[in-house]
């Protein structure tokens, strides 16, 4: 399996970003680009080359959704797994973000010491192990 | 090494934590204030889709940073305007003013603690108060373990912390209506515990008026399941048992001394007098110093005195423009990390990103609205803090880099230059440091290093100025104070140090420093100043280490 190392994190809350930031770079030891907007994402996706989008559902003008839709239209991303991270947590909601091609969600509040094993799980999963 | 680790990912968390304290104020009261506005503002889809979006985002991030009464208020804002913008509910504005009044009291609550916190340990950065710096931060310790109590009680007082300890919850509450503490130390693995969890501690101290003040936990475990009950109920800081002291107090250091932040320093520059003394009477409401100055051609002075977090310039002047003030400014290398806000009624695009181009770090309209305004200011000078932080101070230490504290001491020497005022220079150095590296590694070397900085940080002045000069090389400098008084008060001080047992595995063992001091009437300019502090260092050291020698004390 590859390994997961490098990963884009959307988030247009700069202190989410930040905690993020230390979980997944310092506690993780993941290589993070942090993007505070889908456009941002947009723009450096395909040079950075992720192995995981990590996407906040609700951002004001480009919402999650949306970006990942462009985003999939620029570049290949079926080797790349993309989470959702919202704060609503019904069943079918989750259903209906792995319909538009994500491969799993995390709930906000997360908790930032778990964030990297919870997304090496997802990895896993995504690589079908 | 893991524990080091962690304790840097724990520190920079606590940081974040605290930053985004300051942030959540700042927001809410924004959001708050859209209470004020009209009924037919409100109405606005665009003010509501504004609303919506902003509670959205301050709510996931207050709950994820462990503010829960406020998320989840915020949480319920959002779902009401969530009806209104993405169902066309209908728009009832007595309950959207209803639900931003509810959401005042959790603004008033944290900022009231600390202006509370800020009066007590205000330091308007300038040093010029004479004021002693180890005013007492009070300390409840939860802890039913007697010898654990004691040691923490001991270890805690000696770095000068006033300790109050506790067995049970209930009475470190009812201890807690009298008087506040600082600062919360719970022990959580002890036995009595194991059916009042921590998260039932932390709650029983919200509730008792205990919200906003920093939780630090010291455990036996070590485990992922303790340090993630820990991370969801706030805790600031997790340290394993046996508690190293020194660590301890480093942490709360940070902690504690996060909270007791000084007012922004804000320097206008405008010749409009009048929409000047506008805009400081608006920042003064807001807590936040602002110094007036209509003549742009004494900026430098300005400047170099009042030590401003933050710039404002007014973009049209008629002796110069804002942006050539600004290309001034920036020749100053050492001031490139205050940011400069341009005001202007100028709406062209173009103008504005000229502006941007030299110097500039934002551009506000004029006339300014109040809200935009103060908060605009409060983060930039916020983020500028930060980095002026990163950039002057030792990580290990926190005290002033090599070139910041000498630059500091040309500052004070200039200073004592003109008030014909005594100045001396201390230059101290832990004897045969060498050897603790070599023999109990480098980790329990940094512990030597820190706890000495603590100790002279607590035991000097907020007026004296210390750094680290070297590895284990420090610099004092005592404005106001000749040799003699210098050599009694590091004489105090060495004495304590030498007392310090440090600890590495079982073993104890006690460090000592040595240190030379010259005052400012034997010596003509810094450089001087610095080499004959070092050769009374020297000095010290030949007559056999631990004590400290006066520049003009020869054989």
């Amino acid at each position: 399996m590859r390994k997961l190392q490098r990963i884009i994190h959307v988030d247009d809350d700069e202190s989410i970003r930040a905690v993020a930031k230390v979980a997944l770079e310092r506690l993780g030891k993941f290589t993070l680009l942090s993007c505070a907007s889908g456009n941002e994402a947009l723009e450096k996706a395909a040079e950075f080359a992720p192995e995981m989008i990590l996407l906040d559902v609700m951002m004001p003008g480009m919402d999650g959704p949306t970006t990942l839709k462009k985003l999939s239209e620029e570049m290949d991303l079926t080797e790349i797994a993309v989470v959702f991270m919202t704060a609503k947590v019904q069943a079918t909601e989750i259903e209906h973000y792995k319909t538009i091609g994500a491969c799993n969600v995390v709930v906000k509040p997360f908790d930032a010491m778990t964030l990297s094993q919870q997304l090496e799980k997802y990895w896993k999963e995504f690589n079908g192990e | 090494m893991a524990n080091e680790h962690e304790i840097s990912i724990q520190n920079e968390m606590a940081k974040l934590r605290s930053e985004f304290h300051d942030r959540l104020i700042a927001d809410l009261e924004a959001l708050v204030a859209h209470g004020r506005m009209q009924d037919e503002e409100m109405r606005r889809i665009e003010t509501l889709k504004k609303l919506y979006e902003d509670s959205h985002r301050l709510a996931g991030s207050a709950l994820t940073f462990g503010y829960t009464d406020t998320g989840n208020l915020l949480r319920r804002f959002e779902n009401t305007l969530d009806l209104i913008v993405n169902e066309a509910g209908e728009i009832d504005t007595a309950a959207i003013r209803k639900q931003l009044n509810e959401l005042a009291p959790a603004v008033a609550i944290p900022s009231e603690m600390k202006n509370i916190v800020d009066t007590l340990q205000s330091d308007n950065g300038e040093g010029n108060t004479e004021k002693p710096s180890d005013e007492c931060l009070h300390l409840y310790v939860l802890e039913d373990d007697p010898s654990t109590s004691k040691m923490l009680k001991l270890g805690l007082s000696s770095f000068g912390y006033k300790v109050s300890t506790f067995t049970e919850i209930e009475e470190l509450c009812e201890s807690a209506l009298e008087v506040l503490p600082d600062g919360l130390i719970i022990d959580t693995a002890r036995s009595s515990f194991a059916d009042q969890n921590l998260a039932n501690a932390a709650r029983k101290m919200r509730e008792n008026g205990m919200e906003s003040i920093p939780i630090l936990v010291v455990s036996e475990q070590d485990g992922f399941i303790e340090k993630l009950e820990a991370a969801r109920n706030g805790v600031v800081a997790f340290l394993n048992k046996p508690v190293n002291i020194p660590a301890l107090e480093s942490n709360l250091e940070y902690v504690l001394l996060k909270r007791s932040r000084s007012p922004y320093r804000v320097l206008l520059v405008d010749d409009d007098v009048y929409t000047m003394e506008h805009h400081r009477l608006m920042l003064d409401k807001w807590g936040i110093v602002a110094h007036p100055l209509s003549d742009p051609s004494k900026v430098l002075d300005v400047i170099e005195e009042f030590h401003p977090d933050l710039m404002i310039f007014d973009l049209h002047m008629p002796s110069c423009t804002g942006i050539e003030l600004a290309e001034v400014v920036r020749y100053h290398t050492h001031w490139i990390h205050i940011p400069i806000i341009f005001l202007s009624s100028e709406r062209n695009e173009r103008r504005k990103i000229l502006a941007m181009m030299t110097g500039g770090d934002d551009f506000i309209a004029k006339p300014v609205v109040e809200e935009n305004f103060v908060s605009i200011i409060k983060s930039r000078a916020q983020r500028a803090r930060q980095l002026a932080e990163l950039m002057t101070r030792d990580s290990l230490t926190g005290l002033l880099k090599h070139t910041e504290i000498k630059e500091r001491l040309a500052h004070e020497y200039a200073r004592a230059q003109r008030n014909k005022s005594n100045l001396s220079v201390a230059m101290i150095d832990i004897d045969k440091f060498k050897r603790v590296n070599d023999t109990y590694g480098h980790q329990t070397g940094d512990v030597v290093i820190a706890t000495l900085a603590h100790l002279l940080r607590r035991g000097l002045r907020t007026t004296d100025i210390v750094g680290r000069y070297g590895g284990e090389e420090y610099m004092v400098v005592l404005p106001d104070t000749d040799a003699e008084n210098a050599a009694k008060k590091l004489n105090a001080l060495r004495a304590e140090f030498a007392t310090v047992k440090f600890r590495h595995n079982d073993e104890e063992f006690n460090c000592s420093f040595s240190g030379g001091i010259c005052q400012s009437d034997l010596i003509n300019n810094t450089d001087e100043f610095v080499e004959q502090a070092d050769m009374a260092l020297f000095r010290a050291k030949e007559r056999g280490r631990n004590q400290i020698v006066q520049a003009d004390d020869r054989d």
